[in-house]
Formats: C-alpha cells, sequence, structure tokens
C-alpha cells in the first residue's frame, strides 16, 4: 500500500517550510555579517580619533595600540583648546553658516513662494534664471568673488563669508516643491479676505513647510559650517577663521613632530557642533538627503 | 464703465507683476551677481595675461586656454582626475546598492546602521582628512599596524606618489558612502510593491526579483548618484588640501587643485580662469549626459 496523497503533501510541505526557514536563516545570517563588517569599518576611524585623543604623549606610538586609554588625558582636550584660538573659531563658523541660513531662509521663502503662488508676468524667465544657477559649482566662482571681494574691500570680514551665498538656488528649488503642497483653497479663502502675499506667506504657508524649512536649514548649516575652499582664500587675520580653515592651519603648521592626541582632539572638538545637529536633527538631515534625490 | 474695468484689471496686472518681482527680486540679485555674474566675469578673466609678472591685466584673446591645454600638468591633472572619479564611484555605486538593499526593512537596527554609515558626511572633512592622515601615518598609523600585525609590510601611504591617491579615494568612499544609501533608499522605497506580489505568485526568487524589477526600476537613481558622485569627486579638494597639498610628487593635484593653484598660490588669474571654464564646460558635459542617458536608458515607470 502507497501512502495516501494527503500524507505525501504533508511531508512536501514540511521539507519545503524547513528548505525556506533555512534559507532565511542563512540569509540574515549573511546580511548580519556584511553590515556589520561595514559598520566596524566604518566606525574604526571614529574609534581611532577618540582614543588618540585621550592617550598621554608616552602612549601614543604604543605597539600594538591602547584599544582605550587605561587613563583617559581628558587635558589633551584643554590643550586643542588652549593651543589656538579655537573657540573663536567655532564662534565664527556657528555665527557665519547660522547667518547665511537665516538669509538663505527670507530670500529663498520669497522668491519660492512667488513663483509657487503668484502668476505674475515674467515669472518664466525670473524662474529659468534661479535654475540655471543651480549648475554653476561654487569653486569656479571664487576667482571672480574674490577679485570682487577686494574691489569693495571686504576681504577677511564676515559680509565676505556670508553675504555670497546667501542667495540659494537649491534652497530655493526646494521651497518651491514645499509650497506647492499648500492647497490652493486655503490660500485663495486668505486672499478674498484681503490677506496681502507677505501676510499668507508669513502665516500660512510657512507653518505648513516646517519640515521642508528645517531640512533645507540643517543640510545648508552643515554645507556651510564644514567648507573650506572659500574662508581659506577670503580669511587671513587668525580672529576671522573658521573652524575648518583653523583645524587646515594646525595641520600645515605641525610638520613631523605633531601631537597626533591633541590633533585628534581638536578636530573632535571641531565635529563637536555638526554631531550635535545630526543627533538633534537627524530626521530632517536624512529627509533633506533623500529629498535632493526626488526631482520633476 | 468697460474702460474702467479695463484700467483696473490692468492696474491688478501690474501689482501682482511689481509684487511677484519684488519677491524674487532678492534672489535674483543675489544669484545675478555670485552665480551668473560670477560666471561671465570668469569667462572675462580667462581672455586676459594677469598675473604676478604682468601686474596690468591685458587683453589676450585666448591664448589662456592654450597655454593651459599645452601645460602637461594640466593634462596630469585631467586624468588623475578621471582616474580619482572612476576609482571612487566604481566602488561607492554597487557599495551603497548593496547597503541600501540590506538596510531597506524598517527594523530599528537598520536605523542604527543607516545613521553610522551617514555619520561621516556631517563630519567636517578637514576633521576626517586629519583622522585619515593618521590612521595612514607611515610608522604609527593604525592601518600600517594591521599589516604587520598580518606580518605584511607596511606601506608609505601618503607619501608615496603611487599610493597617496588611493588613501584621499578611500576618504571620499567613507565619507559619501552614508549619503548615497539614503538616496537609494528612498529610490527603493518607490518601486511599487505590487511587482513583487506578482513576480512571486509567477514563482520568481529573490534574485530574479532584483534583477528584473529592483534594479530596473531604480535606475532613476542610480543615474542621480552617478552624476552626484562624479561631480563630488570633480570637486574633492578639502580632502587633498589637508592630506597631501597635491603632493608628493604632484600625484594627487586633481583639476580643482591645480585651480587652487593657479589662482591662488601662483596668482596667474588669467589661467585660473581659464581652467575654471574648462571645468565647468566639462560639468556642464556631465549634466547635459545625464539628461540625455536618463531619458535613454531610464526604465520609467508605466
Amino acid at each position: 500500500m502507497g501512502t495516501s496523497p494527503d500524507v505525501i503533501l504533508e511531508g512536501a510541505l514540511e521539507r519545503a517550510q524547513a528548505h525556506i526557514v533555512r534559507r532565511w536563516h542563512v540569509r540574515s545570517i549573511i546580511k548580519w555579517a556584511v553590515l556589520s563588517a561595514f559598520g566596524v569599518l566604518f566606525i574604526i576611524p571614529f574609534w581611532w580619533m577618540i582614543d588618540t585623543a585621550l592617550l598621554s604623549n608616552q602612549h601614543v606610538f604604543d605597539y600594538p595600540p591602547e584599544l582605550w586609554p587605561s587613563v583617559p588625558k581628558w587635558s589633551n582636550f584643554l590643550l586643542a583648546l588652549q593651543q589656538t584660538n579655537f573657540l573663536r573659531y567655532i564662534f565664527n563658523s556657528i555665527a557665519v553658516s547660522t547667518a547665511i541660513v537665516i538669509g538663505q531662509l527670507i530670500t529663498a521663502s520669497l522668491a519660492a513662494y512667488a513663483i509657487a503662488r503668484i502668476p505674475f508676468r515674467g515669472k518664466k524667465i525670473a524662474y529659468g534664471m534661479i535654475l540655471s544657477t543651480l549648475m554653476i559649482p561654487a569653486q569656479i566662482t571664487f576667482i571672480p568673488m574674490f577679485l570682487m571681494m577686494k574691489q569693495v574691500n571686504w576681504i577677511d570680514s564676515y559680509q565676505a563669508l556670508i553675504i555670497p551665498f546667501i542667495g540659494s538656488a537649491f534652497a530655493t528649488f526646494w521651497l518651491i516643491q514645499a509650497f506647492r503642497q499648500v492647497p490652493q483653497i486655503i490660500l485663495d479663502a486668505a486672499q478674498i479676505d484681503g490677506a496681502h502675499h507677505l501676510w499668507i506667506l508669513w502665516r500660512i504657508v510657512l507653518p505648513l513647510s516646517k519640515s521642508a524649512l528645517l531640512s533645507v536649514a540643517f543640510l545648508n548649516f552643515v554645507f556651510h559650517y564644514n567648507d573650506l575652499f572659500w574662508p581659506l582664500i577670503i580669511t587671513q587675520s587668525d580672529a576671522m577663521r573658521t573652524v575648518p580653515v583653523g583645524l587646515s592651519y594646525l595641520v600645515a603648521n605641525d610638520g613631523s613632530g605633531t601631537a597626533w592626541n591633541v590633533l585628534m582632539a581638536s578636530a573632535l572638538l571641531a565635529t563637536i557642533p555638526a554631531l550635535l545637529l545630526f543627533v538633534g536633527g537627524q530626521r530632517f538631515l536624512v529627509q533633506s538627503v533623500a529629498h535632493s534625490g526626488i526631482k520633476d | 464703465m468697460r474702460l474702467i474695468a479695463r484700467i483696473d484689471h490692468l492696474i491688478a496686472v501690474g501689482r501682482t507683476t511689481i509684487t511677484g518681482w519684488a519677491f524674487v527680486l532678492p534672489t535674483i540679485l543675489l544669484l545675478g551677481i555670485f552665480g551668473i555674474g560670477s560666471v561671465g566675469y570668469v569667462g572675462y578673466l580667462s581672455l586676459l595675461k594677469w598675473n604676478l609678472i604682468n601686474p596690468i591685466p591685458q587683453f589676450v584673446g585666448f591664448q589662456n586656454y592654450i597655454s593651459v591645454f599645452s601645460d602637461v600638468n594640466f593634462w596630469d591633472a585631467v586624468g588623475r582626475t578621471i582616474l580619482y572619479l572612476v576609482g571612487t564611484t566604481v566602488i561607492i555605486l554597487p557599495l551603497s546598492l548593496v547597503l541600501a538593499l540590506l538596510l531597506q526593512d524598517r527594523l530599528n537596527a537598520n536605523r542604527i546602521f543607516r545613521s553610522l554609515f551617514f555619520l561621516p558626511y556631517v563630519v567636517p572633512s578637514v576633521a576626517s582628512a586629519i583622522a585619515w592622515s593618521w590612521l595612514f601615518e607611515a610608522h604609527h598609523g593604525l592601518v600600517n599596524m594591521f599589516l604587520r600585525m598580518f606580518h605584511l609590510s607596511p606601506q608609505p601611504w601618503l607619501s608615496s606618489p603611487g599610493e597617496a591617491l588611493i588613501v584621499i579615494m578611500l576618504l571620499y568612499i567613507w565619507q559619501f558612502t552614508g549619503y548615497f544609501v539614503i538616496l537609494y533608499l528612498n529610490g527603493l522605497q518607490s518601486v511599487p510593491r505590487h511587482l513583487y506580489e506578482s513576480a512571486a505568485i509567477d514563482g520568481a526568487g529573490g534574485w530574479q526579483k532584483l534583477w528584473h524589477i529592483t534594479l530596473p526600476m531604480i535606475t532613476p537613481t542610480t543615474f542621480f548618484i552617478l552624476m552626484m558622485s562624479i561631480i563630488f569627486s570633480f570637486l574633492s579638494f578639502d580632502q587633498v588640501y589637508v592630506l597631501t597639498q597635491g603632493g608628493p610628487a604632484q600625484s594627487t593635484t586633481t583639476i580643482i587643485y591645480y585651480l587652487f593653484q593657479e589662482g591662488f598660490q601662483f596668482f596667474d588669474i588669467g589661467r585660473a580662469g581659464a581652467t575654471a571654464m574648462v571645468l565647468f564646460a566639462f560639468l556642464l558635459l556631465i549634466t547635459f549626459l545625464q539628461f540625455k542617458g536618463e531619458s535613454r536608458w531610464v526604465h520609467h515607470q508605466m
């Protein structure tokens, strides 16, 4: 007597299930192994920075290295703050990036509102002009911009660090997309009530576009806080230097006798503001990066 | 009556037009001066002989372009830039895709990994480059310690003309992979679920789904990342400036660094202007090819 079809079917099902479960296991093991391997690779530079920053001078060159300093030397951070005008650099960077971002949000929301919501003559020309500047990489404009700054005597000034970046095609483009999402019916109602465009922008459109505004703000703050090229060529005095410029001079002046532990402490201190932003605004940063991939 | 209505209408149109232009004016002015104006200005500068030897600008036509194009160092820089951007892109594109594929389920652990991969992007590149110069330090750097641990010979890295560019490439990959992972995750999310479901009903396996559905559906993202990666690597300046200053023996002088040297170290405004224009033309070409390629190769959803 052969086995009944039901039993055969059940056996087959069980085997298939076991097969699927086994494959699933193998797959998830591979997945976590690959992710962990890359995770470790990506975290090593951070760990090595922190580890070195806490080593005392005599242990920096130890072989094998101490994986974690037995006696963390926190005073390296104090040294890093004292050996240069570090707090001044941090102040400059935060002040400049904040001013740029606020300026960008003001000019970009005005322009974006007009283009998204006001049916004015010549709009296509204005929009086309803004879009065309999206393709200009900042680096190729630095020589003419430097000469312009020289003509108005702005070399080595806050104006030179801030004003060239207040108009932003990127921010405008982005806010146009966001402002288009605001339902027309709300705007119509406000207009019938006789509201002026500035009032509508301030009281209706901006509050409804908070997440887009924050995304632009976070991404551009990080970008300008980290920027080296322009501040490097436009600043001269130590008091005007931003964090990246100050750091780059630390390396340049050091040469062979580098105090790696203090240098790493400086690099970590430079990273703290950006890191705080990352922790506080990760959602917006990630959203903004993701958004930069969406095109109409 | 009619006339009054028409006049009223004209006034209304005029008022909206004035309001509209008033709103866009700050942006238009700033971008006009620092964007379009700068490009025009740099184009003009590229036609001048203006350097330390000739402090009084003098119109010389296309002489700077000829001089740049016949400079061996320029072509070396072009070659190096292409090597750099191909080398980084060939690694970063598949790497970020694989990581994104592994991270696409919405799990908490995945979110932690995503943050971890993205973290290097927010670190100032000067700080990262400083960390890199210590990681790859020839005598006591961590990388060489690892090599010694496995009885491999330590490498000179940053002081070797053959290896310095590789170190900078690795830094670039570390910095930008997380950025592209997020772009890919976003692209993966936009693939319609029902395609996978119907494929599963037809008996398609994981690899088949990946090959026939996922990859074709995310080609727009791949194209966008490809273009971004090329532009980012083209404009990598901080990394070179901090790690090698273009050396050793000019082995890391990419186009952007060549431009920096011409303009701000040798103060040859004319040649730097010509270099900037060539760089701009190249980037425009890439953008154009991207648009062309996208309409041709990219799979658009019906």
